[in-house]
């Protein structure tokens, strides 16, 4: 009874969280850069925050993948 | 085909970034269950080495630990950029939980991935790579 009650709690709490989250991603999408569109540049440090890298230096170099993630 | 098999392939060719943003499922946000469910989950998505167990990192170092520890786990051969505090390139992006997308030499975007986790499609990011590099060997 209490995994069942365990799981309905969370099924509850993920599809509330879930309709919270996507609404603000999808109008976040909205403005996302679309195929064709400059790719906005940035400057970020790696995981020892002492070697960065900037997408603009790679223009005339090598095209990039992004591939953007975390952990969970 | 997963990212780390296409950067095997095409990284002589392409520069691959793995960006590292907010986490998607931190204990305090948009957590994905305790016992039974995190072991639903798991079982039914193949994301075997995601975490299920931690909390949202509050400071850059804290991004970058959890970013370190990510890398060492997932193993891509990637290495990995950590978006700061302000999740600016993330909201440049709307990369949040996970996109792909493939810049060009002239910096402009050629391939935007849909959202992640439905649409992001490594098989999809593959076959916009060979189409530039063909177009690119003329």
């Amino acid at each position: 009874m209490a995994i069942i009650s365990e799981l309905f709690d969370d099924t509850k709490f993920i599809i509330r969280f879930r309709s919270k989250l996507m609404k603000q991603q999808m109008e976040l999408n909205k403005l996302a850069p679309k195929t064709g569109d400059l790719a906005p540049d940035f400057t970020l440090y790696d995981i020892s925050g002492t070697e960065s890298v900037t997408l603009s230096d790679f223009r005339g170099v090598k095209p990039v993948a992004l591939v953007f993630g975390s952990y969970t | 085909m997963g990212i780390q098999q296409l950067y095997e392939q095409n990284h002589k060719d392409v520069q691959f970034l793995n960006i590292y943003i907010r986490e998607a499922h931190p204990i305090d946000g948009w957590w994905l269950g305790r016992r039974l469910t995190k072991t639903l989950i798991k079982w039914k998505f193949p994301y075997p080495k995601a975490s299920m167990e931690h909390y949202d990192p509050i400071t850059i170092e804290e991004r970058r630990a959890v970013a370190g520890e990510c890398q060492s786990a997932l193993q891509y051969g990637v290495r990995t950029y950590v978006d700061e505090m302000d999740d600016y390139v993330n909201n440049a992006y709307a990369a949040w939980p996970t996109r792909l997308n493939l810049v060009d030499l002239d910096g402009r975007v050629i391939y935007a991935g849909g959202l992640g986790p439905y649409d992001f499609k490594p098989a999809k990011l593959k076959a916009a790579i060979e189409t530039y590099l063909a177009v690119q060997r003329g």
